[in-house]
């Protein structure tokens, strides 16, 4: 959400490296990261800071995880990848190796993926000299829900007949003079 | 019967008598632990004794290195330890503070290790925002190395947020700590 950013990290691990000196911490061994409702899981993640704030994420594993809400009317967005770099002032999410990214049956998979999650912009770029698979960008999109077509209603026996009902258009004009010819035509 | 005999029957009646007594205070006493009896054989009285001790080092260049006050000192010489109550030691870089441990007592050995016991606090880093608390109940300095080691619960202030884990060793030379387990970061936005 956009509020996750106002939210404090929770970051939970076995072990943890803390370098004072280039002011970078290491969380090492079944990690996890929580902010609002991003969620982040990996097998190491490393905490950079700049003048005490945090201003890169990046988690390692086979492959690590990341799940966000983006809005609170939106679907979860699914990432993976062996590598996922969070840049908290861009909210840039960059996936490297085996990286796909899925959102409610949408689903792009290649070798790298820059996701800008404030704009929701996604760009994929392959490799073609990746070992496995053809080094290609592979992007699934779910057929679109067509509104489907509105079924009659037969009025059951018990509903009010709409006739009954007090509608708010203006009562239908008493017939005058004019009108004769209509009146003759009538059986 | 020759003089020397008779000294050599006295020494060896004296020596009965003390081996006697021994033995009867042995099983006499109420708890029969030898180890009291060899315990009070080897303490002596402290070498010094110091109370509201207030200590300052200068470096080469007559700059104040270290600044140590404590509400009482003892050191004993049989086994060159010295015992501090309250202790607070500041270290000094070109005059500014660097760090500041404290602690309700502290052990100091021969080894040149000092351990921290009692609501340890180790501060490093002198604004606000560079400043790193580190708290726990137990901790181990080697003086000599730099580092420090606890296997107790530590809790890690720092303007960025707060971190606890269980288990640590820090190198204050390479500026590096290791969390050994049970990690928990919060940052702060």
């Amino acid at each position: 959400l956009p509020t996750d950013r106002e939210q404090p990290i929770h970051i939970r691990s076995d072990r943890a490296e803390r370098d004072d000196k280039n002011a970078i911490t290491t969380y090492i061994g079944n990690v996890e990261l929580d902010q609002g409702t991003l969620h982040i899981e990996a097998d190491k993640i490393i905490i950079n800071q700049v003048n005490g704030e945090l201003s890169k994420i990046q988690a390692l594993g086979k492959p690590a995880k990341l799940q966000q809400r983006p809005e609170e009317n939106k679907a979860i967005v699914y990432a993976r990848g062996e590598i996922i770099d969070y840049y908290a002032a861009k909210e840039l999410l960059v996936l490297t190796r085996q990286a796909s990214i899925e959102q409610d049956g949408t689903q792009v998979d290649s070798e790298q993926i820059e996701y800008l999650m404030a704009e929701e912009i996604v760009k994929a770029k392959g490799n073609k000299d990746q070992q496995e698979g053809d080094g290609r960008v592979h992007v699934v999109l779910p057929p679109s829900k067509k509104k489907a077509p509105a079924a009659e209603v037969t009025p059951p026996s018990d509903r009010i007949p709409d006739e009954a009902i007090p509608t708010s258009e203006p009562a239908p004009e008493a017939p005058t003079d004019t009108d004769s010819t209509d009146k003759s035509e009538q059986p | 019967m020759s003089k020397r005999s008779r000294q050599v029957q006295q020494w060896l009646a004296a020596a009965a008598t003390v081996i006697g007594v021994t033995a009867v205070a042995y099983f006499t006493s109420p708890d029969n632990n030898t180890g009291d009896l060899l315990v009070a054989a080897v303490i002596k009285a402290p070498a010094w004794y110091i109370t509201e001790a207030d200590h300052r080092s200068f470096d080469v260049d007559g700059k104040l290195d270290t600044h140590s006050i404590a509400d009482k000192a003892i050191h004993f010489d049989h086994s060159d330890t010295s015992f501090v109550t309250n202790p607070v030691i500041k270290s000094y870089e070109a005059s500014v503070t660097k760090q500041i441990a404290s602690a309700k007592n502290a052990t100091v050995n021969p080894d040149k290790t000092v351990l921290l016991t009692n609501n340890v606090v180790i501060t490093t880093g002198n604004t606000a925002a560079d400043s790193t608390v580190l708290n726990t109940e137990i901790l181990l300095i080697n003086t000599v190395l730099n580092t420090a080691d606890t296997k107790e619960a530590v809790t890690i202030t720092q303007a960025s947020g707060v971190t606890k884990a269980t288990g640590m060793h820090a190198d204050f030379n390479k500026e590096f700590i290791s969390l050994l387990s049970g990690v928990h970061s919060v940052y702060e936005p």
